[in-house]
């Protein structure tokens, strides 16, 4: 039993002095021991790790194993980052490009702004357009409220879009009004193509056209609108009209004695000065007025006084 | 981040293989007592082990190299009849490498062969490992995941009748 113990310690070469003691007087010892020389002595194959693992590199198991892998790890989050930047990319675009410029007068003075090809927009009080910044040379459209002037610069085809109509030139000068179905166009300088009512009108230089709510055709005397120089003008319009127009600038009131106010007028008033006014829509008609402390005007006719 | 080390990656992989591939090589040579045949379960092992290296951590390798190796073996059919080799006794004296020596090498030789070819597969390999390749009880005890008292047991077993075989022929 003791030997037993011993030669088992020997086998994992954990043979203590004192187990070899043992050993050494153990008459089979030497048996096993040879048995033990000779066994040491077995040729081994020798693994080639270089080639084996190229080996393995060529056996297709390997590479499918390796292909089902790397998609996996590597590739699908690059696509997905790929996939991220092209839709940022694609969504900022369109965000950009559909996002509208508007602008809008003051209630109390007209605005003029210039468009990124020197086109210009004079805007009438409490006007508002609005129009696409990127791109404009491609695009050049804009959709008007109220009224406004507008010298355009040569090039693509220039559309005003209106809730009536559709105004549209290649390079001119012409002013359009919009008020709630009202579409006055008129032309100061080369031509102008409006599409309203399902009907398209060339409208030529010193014409003015109202397409809404009916067509009229009007002549034009200025090479401006005259609000521009802070006038109205009136070209053979009934007289109460033309009163009418000067109360609700000056905010006054006016009455009548003794007048035909249907009379024509033609002509203009300024904005500035209520006195001169006055003196140029009365005097061609050989009128007279006069003015109290209250703001209250009256128009005679001096004549039949 | 950093990323945990893998077996996918080929330069573990090829890590791996350095250290394991010899000592894989010898278990199976041991087993099969055929040097081709060991070749092959041992790269068939490595496959498996590359199929499956995303669920094998480097430390859990050589563990389920030893384990896939020889679930392989045991799916291998009986091979044709081989045997083992030994190199010739190299001794200093002179008088060691006269005939008669010789002679009496090659027959123990013979007898050895013999002999473990009387062991089973089971003796056989644990013998081999503790004997050629010089593993402690504890590592056997790892590759077949008995205990070390058993390996111990197993080895020493081998020998005795190793022993009692060359003695009866």
């Amino acid at each position: 039993m003791e030997t037993k113990q011993a030669l088992e310690k020997w086998l994992n070469n954990e043979a203590t002095p004192a187990d070899m003691q043992v050993l050494n007087a153990w008459p089979e010892f030497d048996s096993y021991k040879k048995i033990d020389t000779h066994t040491k002595r077995m040729v081994l194959p020798e693994h080639d790790i270089t080639s084996g693992i190229k080996a393995l590199r060529d056996t297709p198991l390997f590479n499918k194993a390796q292909k089902q892998k790397r998609p996996k790890i590597v590739t699908m989050p690059m696509l997905l980052k790929i996939a991220a930047i092209f839709v940022l990319l694609a969504g900022s675009t369109v965000f950009v490009t559909t996002l509208p410029t508007n602008i809008q007068a003051p209630i109390t003075s007209i605005q003029t702004i210039e468009l990124p090809d020197s086109s210009k927009i004079t805007l009438k009080e409490n006007a508002r357009i609005s129009y696409k910044k990127y791109g404009w040379p491609f695009n050049r459209e804009v959709t008007l409220e109220g009224e406004a002037y507008f010298e355009v610069a040569k090039g693509k085809t220039f559309t005003v879009r209106t809730p009536s109509g559709n105004v549209s030139v290649l390079g001119t000068s012409f002013n359009v009004k919009t008020e709630n179905d009202i579409l006055i166009v008129s032309c100061f300088e080369g031509l102008v193509s409006v599409n309203a009512n399902g009907m398209n009108t060339l409208v030529t230089p010193g014409d003015s056209f109202s397409f809404a709510p009916m067509l009229v055709n009007n002549k034009i005397y200025t090479s401006k609108p005259s609000w521009i120089f802070n006038e109205s003008s009136f070209v053979d319009i009934p007289l109460d009209a033309v009163l009418m127009e000067i109360e609700k600038h000056y905010k006054v009131t006016l009455t009548t004695k003794n007048i035909d106010v249907t009379l024509r007028y033609t002509g203009s008033f300024t904005h500035t000065n209520l006195d001169q006014a006055l003196q140029t829509v009365t005097l061609p008609l050989n009128l007279s007025f006069s003015k109290d402390s209250k703001n209250e005007v009256q128009i005679y006719d001096p004549k039949k006084q | 981040m950093e990323k945990q080390t893998n077996i996918c990656q080929e330069q573990a992989f090829n890590k791996v293989y350095k250290a394991q591939a010899q000592s894989l090589r010898n278990f199976m040579f041991f087993k099969t007592k055929d040097t081709d045949a060991s070749y092959d379960l041992v790269q068939e092992a490595f496959l498996k082990l590359w199929q499956n290296c995303a669920k094998v951590t480097p430390e859990k390798a050589k563990s389920y190299l030893f384990t896939t190796a020889n679930n392989l073996f045991l799916n291998t059919v009986a091979h044709k009849k081989v045997q083992f080799k030994f190199t010739q006794g190299v001794k200093k004296s002179q008088d060691n490498n006269s005939p008669e020596f010789l002679l009496e090498e090659k027959e123990f030789g013979q007898k050895l062969q013999k002999a473990l070819d009387s062991l089973t597969q089971l003796q056989r390999t644990a013998f081999l490992l503790s004997r050629v390749e010089g593993k402690k009880y504890r590592e056997i005890a790892a590759i077949y995941n008995i205990s070390e008292k058993a390996a111990g047991k197993r080895v020493l077993d081998a020998l005795e009748k190793l022993r009692e075989t060359i003695d009866n022929l």
